[in-house]
């Protein structure tokens, strides 16, 4: 296998030692030795049990993400990324290379904690926990998180050409470990030693508590695995179609509107709402990116090379196209959540996706101006703080709930409408509406006008450039 | 070898590099000089790969850089002005990796690693790890990760910053070295003199815009570009100096017509000077020279000094815009 990848090879190089197995061991036994010194002879079984399942888990999850993500901080703090980039490796070969790799002392640990879950089961006759499930659930969920660390890792970097290494890597694997397996812990517990737990349902079928930590599990692995592959192929220069973005995004929405059980309608729901929030952050996130981004899709599309304008396209429109088409389908799906929820709302998605789209073109905007007002935390307070908080409270207080519609209808809708105004007839439902597209309009038309001068102008340099060329 | 086409590069609220094109022939070592911020480095990234420029093309050996920077790679070795290397890996395992990494089958790798730790004079430190060497072997080391896969075209930032006159001196015979075994480099240094010893190629870039891309002439006259047999070329001239006899006064009058690139009035160097590249009016300059008196030792063709060229650049490119203003 190493022989295939020389990045496996490489972490192989840095992390294997036959020593490491006595070590690892050794410490491994030092931790299970500790119930004996601390608990009673009778309350021992249970304590050695729950220390060899907590090691198995801190194993896989914490000292294994730790593992993966410095794999790639150590790039950036010894400046060699580079050498990868110059390399002919793929951006797979890359990926595996350092999740297998550089865990590789983590999953030592994994194994001596594992043969002690088993060990004091069967030693002790306790009632058995589904073992295969306990260490199955921890290889499973202790790769998808060393995924996300190796992500997060890379998505500190942001989009420069030379990685910076930082510490707020370490945030989002963290962040995924409070709060995504919350929701199954109790599920998962109740799967694993109540034999009469009630059912849970995924898409109608009884998947259980183990089958929805096992199907979350295996999402997490999948999305990271994609997000890596993703991300490797922007930092080694691989382009790509970007197909991997709005697909991550359906399946999520396709899980979370599996454990709805609301039928088709959930789901067109549940991608939207995902897709507009992962719009939202895509948009903040590749600010820095968005003018060269855009002058690339113009000047790829000025030669007709549709694929290479495809491959340089921000994200942020891609999932936004997402969230509009399944909001459009939304309205036609019978069951709508909306519906459900407020029984008038069935367009409030595709209010939603218009206003984001304008919001998204503020950004933009901002993005292809020069100095201080391109910085995402300009733009971020203009366009999102003034004009989508502030603005809407302030009009309702001039103008009531007419007022904050004409000017922020998404945010007025929140706000209770006085006696005049719902008696005001059908009228008033159009008017959101015309506001938010007379606004999304003005925003296209700034940032058409922005584009022009700035990457039109790029356009005239460029003909000048071939002109003094010639 | 490398062909680039109106290369546009920006930074935010710079561009780096304004359509820039140029050809480099195979086999050359190219001199890439201009000030700070000129846009050298960035050219060097944008050939590598490592840049996307907004605009235009980057060919190496008639691939497309960016359509196909993986398959470039495997041709392309690159030194950056600011490297690392991979400090828990002992130096062996680092040029190990490199070679795999770079496409070199495992059953050559070896081999390869002995190879380019003999050119480099890297056997002795094999089995060290990079944290304990010095900055000129670890210059050395980074030279090897990107030689380890035999590439036809080489680009060094900056090679011999910070290096010692022992190191720079082993640098300048390994990169002829690297020439002779038909090796194209492009070198991009503040320090001309020591880009003097081995290139053939000089490439000025300023603003982002190419100033000058020229042939250097050799020692033997060799190397001008095709239109040279109409271009003046550079000879020194040594003259029998004998104080006292108004030699200097005459000697003077007798070049008034000829371009001096250097006049040493001490007669310790040789006067350098621009003579028509035509062997019958260099003789005729000869014998108008001898019958004025002047007591002509030598004349032989020079190589101009990197140095001296940059400057010339420089002086005309200021006198193009006196003009225009």
């Amino acid at each position: 296998m190493s022989q295939r990848n020389p990045e496996f090879q490489r972490q192989l190089w840095l992390n294997w030692r036959p020593s490491l197995l006595a070590w690892s061991l050794g410490l491994s036994l030092l931790i299970l030795a500790l119930p004996f010194a601390l608990s009673s002879a009778k309350g021992l079984p249970g304590t050695l049990s729950m220390t060899a399942i907590a090691g198995l888990y801190l194993a896989a999850i914490i000292y294994g993400s730790v593992l993966a993500g410095r794999s790639l901080a150590e790039e950036a703090s010894q400046n060699t990324w580079d050498w990868q980039r110059l390399s002919v490796l793929t951006p797979w070969q890359m990926a595996w290379g350092k999740l297998l790799g550089a865990t590789l002392p983590a999953w030592l640990y994994v194994l001596w904690f594992a043969l002690a879950v088993v060990g004091v089961t069967h030693f002790w006759a306790l009632e058995p926990l589904k073992l295969q499930h306990t260490i199955g659930l921890a290889v499973l969920w202790g790769l998808g998180l060393q995924t996300w660390a190796m992500n997060s890792v890379l998505m500190s970097w942001g989009l420069r050409d030379r990685p910076v290494n930082r510490r707020r890597a370490a945030l989002l694997p963290l962040l995924l470990l409070f709060f995504a397996p919350g929701p199954f812990i109790d599920h998962v517990y109740k799967g694993m030693v109540d034999s009469d737990a009630a059912p849970v349902f995924w898409w109608g079928l009884d998947v259980g508590g183990l089958g929805l930590a096992y199907l979350a599990g295996a999402l997490i692995l999948g999305l990271g695995l994609l997000a890596l592959w993703r991300q490797l192929c922007t930092r080694l220069d691989v382009h790509t179609l970007p197909w991997a973005w709005p697909l991550g995004l359906a399946l999520t929405g396709f899980f979370a509107a599996g454990t709805l059980n609301l039928g088709i309608a959930a789901f067109f729901s549940s991608t939207a709402w995902i897709a507009l929030i992962g719009t939202a952050y895509v948009a903040l996130q590749h600010m820095d990116q968005h003018l060269r981004a855009w002058r690339q899709v113009q000047w790829s599309v000025s030669r007709q090379r549709w694929r290479e304008a495809l491959e340089a396209l921000p994200l942020w429109p891609v999932s936004l196209l997402l969230g509009f088409a399944m909001a459009l389908l939304l309205l036609f799906a019978p069951q709508s959540l909306e519906a459900a929820i407020s029984g008038e709302l069935n367009s409030f998605t595709l209010y939603l996706c218009l206003h984001l789209l304008r919001d998204c073109l503020l950004l933009t905007g901002f993005a292809l101006l020069a100095g201080k007002l391109k910085s995402p935390l300009a733009s971020f307070v203009v366009a999102w703080l003034i004009l989508n908080i502030a603005a809407p409270l302030l009009a309702y207080g001039a103008g009531g709930h007419r007022g904050a519609m004409l000017v922020q209808p998404v945010v007025a809708m929140w706000m209770a409408p006085s006696d005049a105004a719902t008696q005001a007839g059908s009228w008033l439902s159009y008017l959101p509406w015309a506001s938010l597209s007379l606004q999304t309009l003005a925003a296209l038309a700034w940032v058409v006008h922005v584009f022009r001068d700035r990457v039109l102008g790029f356009a005239r340099d460029n003909a000048a450039a071939r002109i003094r060329g010639s | 070898m490398i062909e680039v086409s109106q290369l546009v590069f920006e930074y935010p609220g710079h561009r780096a590099l304004d359509g820039v094109s140029l050809s480099i022939a195979a086999g050359s070592v190219t001199a890439l000089v201009g000030p700070n911020g000129a846009g050298k480095s960035t050219l060097m990234r944008c050939i590598a790969g490592l840049e996307q420029p907004l605009s235009g093309q980057v060919r190496v050996k008639g691939l497309s850089v960016e359509q196909q920077p993986r398959e470039v790679h495997r041709h392309l070795g690159y030194l950056s002005d600011f490297y690392g290397l991979y400090d828990r890996l002992s130096v062996t395992r680092c040029l190990q990796y490199s070679a795999l990494s770079m496409g070199v089958a495992p059953d050559g790798v070896e081999a390869r690693v002995q190879q380019v730790a003999q050119q480099l004079g890297l056997t002795q430190l094999l089995h060290r790890h990079p944290t304990e060497l010095s900055r000129g072997q670890r210059q050395r080391v980074a030279i090897g990760q990107a030689i380890v896969h035999q590439p036809s075209v080489l680009l060094l930032d900056e090679p011999a910053s910070g290096l010692d006159p022992d190191a720079r001196s082993s640098l300048s015979t390994l990169f002829r070295q690297l020439q002779a075994q038909g090796m194209t480099l492009i070198v991009s240094s503040h320090i001309l003199s020591e880009l003097d010893e081995y290139c053939t190629h000089i490439l000025s870039i300023r603003d982002g815009r190419i100033e000058s891309h020229e042939a250097l002439q050799n020692a033997h006259g060799e190397g001008q570009p095709a239109v040279a047999g109409q271009q003046p070329q550079l000879y020194a001239l040594e003259v029998a100096m004998e104080p006292g006899e108004g030699l200097e006064t005459r000697l003077r009058q007798a070049l008034l017509s000829t371009s001096v690139q250097d006049f040493d009035t001490t007669g310790r160097r040789p006067i350098q000077l621009w003579l028509p590249a035509a062997a019958g009016a260099r003789a005729q300059w000869l014998a108008q020279l001898v019958q004025a008196g002047i007591p002509v030792a030598a004349l032989y063709p020079v190589r101009e000094r990197l140095q001296d060229r940059y400057a010339r650049t420089a002086q005309s490119r200021d006198t193009e815009s006196q003009e225009q203003a």
